[in-house]
């Protein structure tokens, strides 16, 4: 380092210090309010501060945010940079040396609040924990300072537009949130927040994500590079500065169109991956790999409107055939359901939307929201009644937003099986045959001999859809309100719903305490409507034990890389052809498998045993070392819906040589 | 002189506004498509209600900034002030401007994603109305405050900021603040098609007005003098010295978002209170005569009370007991279950309590142990003491047990011996031995342990050590208990209890005498 390069060090620490000195306070005052928040003595690393990674990484953004935003253009604002450029040091050390520091200041945030935790954990630790895991902390400490590095180049290369940033980064921040929903492959690498991902048990090997670094070093590259030369450029004219800012435009551009290409290659190798895999089960004339969904676009139809007195349904012309039977029996659908909830008359007034014109997400057979249906429009030979089931299910999601005046969704996480419930509930009480009613009642059955359902868990929904089968709050909610009617009579889900929307209502409630305190406003006990659903599951397991238990639960698999795709192998008993021989015709063992554990349903993926006891499926999706898996079965018509277990993580281990 | 100053407005800045009324209705109508195929999305209209809320600040920030705060910062203002007309004109004019450009931006916006959705919302005249009324409502809110962040100058961020954490802290603490205006307007926005949303238009309009007098107060008063002052740039003190402070602010608005306390009770359950101890009976079965669950309540409650008494444990911290009868629940098996409360600590469990099959003696000292786990947060479960706490809930349920059911408890024991060994080192690595043993087995192992100390010792001595160690009482969820623990570890009390004897002494002896008796048989 030479004395002139250090002296720029020197200097540009001497402008952050007061920063520095800010965030060392800020740190102590922190290290006081620890105190008074937690027991220091049970506070450990791998729960406690990995659990809480998300929030740090927010928090490491807005730190290099506030410390790189303002570095680079405050020197020619101020009139500093003039003076620099008399001095005999080049504009790259001065933008270096910046870079440096920033970086610096950023990563020892992140250090020393682990150490802090680190030395937490060191009085927590039991003998049940497993020994110092110093290869995943280095992995862990390397990957956040990778993350301020890639922040801060990012910054820098913003800064130059000033007030305009928070514009491209709020435009970079949506980019990357469409295309990881639309499930654009490769999406996943360019999220720098989900670059840190936790292994599941504290002893597993923290594997690198070689590839997505890779990726957003060249992009964190590419910003830097950007960066330097904005800063670098001099303007000796107008016309050098109007050439200046071409050239700027031209570069943004350049990195615009390469990052395009490049993901049209990405995307059209993934393209052509899923056909491959197609091909490959049907060359070994197995079932068809079961692909990921793809939205059934209607698209170019013309779009057309039909109204009945409570309703307007868009659809698309093409469908009117399937439609128009929905329309003629759309308000007696809408009446037998507000009848049950006990509508008044003042709230049945008013259109609700229904939009058949576009396409849902998977599994979706409809969508409420206030005053508004999305559905599937039925297929040709689909029969009306499940149409109307459907609608009847929608229109009393609509209602209890009604009733509640939206209450329920303030705190959705907590009352999602309840919604779900009292929909399906209404859906097969009023709408669908008795014989319908078998599938979610085998579908909870199975489910409940794997000891997937604790009540306690499903008013979280976040701990539950972590866990388990997230559509399972569908038979578990109507069996609870099945129980609540049961005990309480046709009333019950009403008085529920009054009891939720009363103005003296607590509103930060969540999970059983809101459950707790919604029963008691509505008069009921809480712990007779378990005690109902517990026996009634019971009941279920013991009416259905000989068919349960010919499906085996899997909770175990492996998986590797191999050409491109993943290959997830399940740990299967030994008695796996005897298990295969005993099944129930058209039963199929199948698996899900997610690339992180908040991922949509629209990031998920689904694949069937083949003949060689393996699910494959496209490594474009699951770039990430470790992914989540759900293993369980279709039942070849027992269920409707496959009955999965809980989610376990997998470590993908690298491609066989 | 007005349009000479709208001119000038669109000289200076007009490309950006330009810029801002392209990139508006486009990168919100991105939003809407991103919304919408995340899944979560009520179609393109309730997508915008997104973008407005995330987005739209954004846009009209940066209006704001250009019209206001550029102006002072460059002190350009004072060219203008040198000119003949009122100060009061210049700032109606920007106010202006920005309200009508931000009403645009916001409306054609709602224009550009109705013509965009393919025909897919069923915009009616009156919804369409509704729309735009409300965007245009909002948009101004938001220039009109971004006008004020601008007369603050360098204390904008800093008073944004406050506001910020104001917001997050109200919501946290219950008050709903999607349901006052102008937060309101957006709850339905693209969704409502019938009901005009008068009462919350009205009010956003009524803010915005006040928000625009309180524009013109500070940029009138003094002669300006107060504004250009403040749009002059902080220095490197001021802003670490407001750093601090908002961070100070923050943590302190932190301490007041403690949920709201939920209201327990079990409804027509069997009440006792015996000796400060209360104690709540459900049934489950809801028809049949309570007469034995009242009995059973009043021995229960004596019962704990008792042991109670023996740990020396005070009325004060003894929290209430609610039991829930489930009759499956077998083997005389307790689940306890965490709650919430105001007024102290309850402690819930489940169990099958008039089984024939399980003591009082069980029952009473699996509910002592979840009392246990109550008053000390779970800190009960801390290695140095969950063998402890094990092995005197065991002790208690087979104090008075027949030959039989000892004779069984001792043949767990023996096989658990014979699969899994004991040593010394298990009782201070206590947690692996469990995971190891299995957590439904190992508290037979810890009832030899306690049996062991009492034949060592005496009874007087466990007692000594159950108050010195299980007993201890965490007032709350923060350092304090984690201190005490600190400078009375429960090596300390075990020795003082033993009169000498450590952990690791008591640990040899146990061992060896488990051993002993696993060679007898």
């Amino acid at each position: 380092m030479t004395p002139a390069f250090r002296a720029l060090i020197d200097k540009e620490w001497r402008g952050l210090r007061p920063i520095a000195v800010l965030i060392a306070v800020l740190f102590i005052f922190g290290l006081f309010y620890a105190q008074a928040s937690d027991f220091l003595d049970q506070y450990t690393l791998w729960e406690d501060y990995f659990d809480n990674l998300e929030t740090s990484t927010v928090m490491n953004f807005i730190f290099c945010a506030i410390i790189s935003l303002g570095l680079l253009v405050r020197e020619k604002d101020e009139g500093t940079l003039m003076y620099l450029d008399g001095l005999p040091v080049r504009r790259s050390s001065i933008y270096l040396a910046k870079w440096l520091v920033a970086v610096f200041l950023g990563g020892i945030i992140d250090v020393m609040f682990f150490v802090e935790c680190f030395i937490y954990d060191a009085f927590s630790r039991e003998s049940d924990m497993p020994g110092r895991q110093w290869h995943s902390y280095g992995v862990y400490l390397g990957l956040h300072i990778f993350q301020t590095m890639f922040f801060v180049s990012l910054m820098f290369c913003l800064s130059f537009l000033r007030r305009w940033a928070f514009l491209i980064i709020g435009a970079l921040f949506w980019a990357v949130f469409w295309m990881k929903s639309s499930q654009v492959p490769f999406a996943e690498w360019l999220d720098p927040f989900s670059l840190v991902q936790v292994p599941e048990k504290e002893d597993e090997r923290w594997i690198i994500p070689w590839g997505h670094l890779g990726f957003l070093g060249a992009v964190g590259l590419g910003f830097w590079l950007v960066g330097l030369f904005t800063f670098t450029v001099r303007f000796d004219s107008i016309r050098q500065a109007r050439g200046s800012c071409l050239a700027k435009g031209a570069g943004v551009l350049a990195i615009f169109l390469i990052v395009i290409v490049w993901m049209g290659f990405m995307i059209t190798s993934a393209v052509m991956q899923e056909d491959e895999l197609i091909e490959e089960a049907a060359a070994a004339a197995e079932e068809t790999y079961t692909e990921k969904f793809t939205p059934q676009l209607s698209g170019g139809n013309a779009i057309a409107t039909e109204s009945s007195e409570k309703f307007q349904f868009i659809f698309r012309e093409k469908s009117r055939k399937q439609v128009q039977p929905l329309v003629d029996k759309s308000d007696a659908t809408f009446a037998t359901v507000a009848d049950f909830l006990k509508v008044d008359q003042d709230a049945r007034d008013g259109r609700i939307v229904v939009d058949l014109s576009n396409p849902l997400g998977d599994h979706n057979a409809g969508r409420a929201h206030w005053q508004k249906i999305r559905m599937v429009p039925p297929g040709p030979k689909q029969p009306v009644a499940k149409g109307v089931a459907v609608l009847g299910h929608e229109i009393t999601h609509v209602l209890i937003d009604q009733i509640t005046d939206n209450r329920l969704t303030e705190d959705f996480g907590s009352v999602r099986w309840f919604h779900e419930g009292l929909a399906s509930y209404v859906e097969f009480r009023f709408f669908e045959k008795p014989e319908a009613r078998a599938d979610y009642e085998h579908w909870i059955a199975l489910a409940s001999t794997w000891d997937e359902i604790d009540f306690a868990e499903v008013v979280d929904n976040t701990e539950f859809t972590e866990l388990h089968d997230s559509f399972l709050v569908y038979p578990i909610g109507r069996l609870w309100v099945k129980a609540a009617v049961n005990v309480y009579g046709d009333d019950a889900p009403t008085k529920l719903l009054t009891a939720f929307a009363r103005p003296d209502a607590p509103r930060n409630l969540d999970g059983l305490a809101r459950w707790r305190d919604v029963c008691l406003a509505a008069d009921f006990d809480l712990e007779r409507i378990r005690s109902r659903f517990r026996t009634r599951l019971k009941e279920l397991r013991d009416t259905h034990a000989e068919v349960c238990e010919k499906y085996t639960e899997i909770t175990e698999a492996s998986a590797i890389r191999d050409d491109g795709k993943i290959v997830i192998s399940p740990e299967l008993p030994e008695n796996w052809d005897e298990v295969v021989k005993n099944l129930p015709e058209k039963s199929k063992l199948m698996c899900r498998v997610r690339p992180e554990t908040d991922s949509e349903p629209a990031q998920w993926r689904y694949a069937k045993l083949n003949k060689k006891n393996e699910f494959r499926l496209s490594g474009f999706d699951f770039l990430k070392p470790q992914i989540g898996v759900q293993i369980g079965w279709e039942t070849g018509g027992w269920t409707e819906m496959p009955v999965l277990g809980e989610w376990i993580t997998v470590t993908v281990e690298a491609e066989k040589q | 002189m007005t349009g000479m100053l709208f001119k000038k407005e669109c000289r200076q800045h007009g490309i950006w506004f330009i810029l801002l009324a392209v990139t508006t209705p486009l990168l919100l109508r991105f939003v809407s498509a991103a919304v919408n195929a995340s899944g979560g999305g009520g179609g393109v209209m309730a997508g915008l209600g997104t973008g407005f809320r995330v987005v739209l600040p954004i846009m009209i920030w940066i209006l704001a900034f250009l019209l206001i705060a550029v102006e002072f910062r460059q002190k350009t203002q004072l060219f203008l002030e040198g000119l003949p007309l009122p100060r009061w004109r210049m700032i109606a004019v920007k106010c202006g401007l920005g309200i009508v450009l931000s009403i645009i931006y916001a409306a054609g916006s709602v224009l550009f994603c109705w013509i965009t959705s393919g025909g897919t919302e069923a915009v009616t005249m009156q919804f369409l109305q509704i729309m735009l009324a409300t965007a245009a409502a909002w948009s101004a809110f938001l220039c009109s405050f971004f006008i004020v962040a601008g007369f603050l100058g360098r204390y904008r961020l800093a008073v944004c900021f406050v506001i910020f954490i104001v917001m997050i802290s109200l919501a946290n603490r219950g008050v709903p603040m999607g349901e006052f205006p102008p937060f309101a307007l957006l709850e339905r926005f693209g969704l409502e098609r019938e009901i005009w949303p008068k009462t919350d238009l009205v009010w956003t309009w009524a803010i915005t007005a006040g928000l625009l007098g309180l524009s013109f107060t500070m940029g009138l008063t003094k002669e300006g003098s107060v504004a250009a002052m403040m749009g002059e740039k902080m220095s490197y003190r001021e802003k670490i010295t407001i750093g601090g402070a908002l961070f100070l602010f923050m943590t302190f608005m932190g301490n007041f978002t403690s949920p709201a306390p939920e209201p327990f009770e079990l409804p027509g359950a069997v009440a006792e209170e015996i000796d400060g101890v209360q104690l709540f009976l459900s049934p489950e079965n809801v028809a049949r005569a309570v007469d034995q669950d009242v009995a059973f309540a009043s021995k229960l409650a004596a019962k704990v009370g008792g042991i109670r008494d023996w740990l020396a444990i005070s009325d004060t911290h003894f929290p209430p007991i609610y039991i829930v009868e489930r009759t499956d629940l077998e083997d005389g098996e307790v689940i306890g279950e965490d709650v919430d409360v105001e007024a102290g600590r309850v402690v819930l469990a489940f169990a099958n309590y008039l089984d024939d099959s399980v003591s009082l003696d069980s029952v009473a000292s699996k509910i002592m142990l979840e009392v246990l786990h109550v008053r000390s947060i779970d800190r009960i479960k801390k290695e140095d003491r969950w063998w402890i706490a094990m092995g005197l809930q065991q002790w208690l349920e087979f104090k008075n047990a027949s030959s039989e059911e000892l004779a069984e408890q001792e043949k767990r024991v023996g096989e658990i011996v014979s699969e899994h060994g004991f040593s010394p080192e298990n009782v201070t690595d206590w947690k692996a031995f469990e995971e190891l043993v299995g957590e439904d087995e190992v508290p037979a192992i810890a009832w030899t342990g306690v049996l062991k100390f009492v034949d060592e010792y005496g009874e007087e001595a466990l007692q000594n050590l159950a108050q010195n160690t299980v007993a201890r009482y965490a007032a709350g969820k923060d350092n304090r208990a984690s201190i005490y623990d600190f400078f009375h570890p429960i090596s300390k009390a075990f020795r003082k209890a033993t009169g000498g004897d450590t952990v690791a002494d008591f640990s040899e002896k146990w061992a060896a005498n488990i051993e002993g008796s696993a060679q007898t048989k």
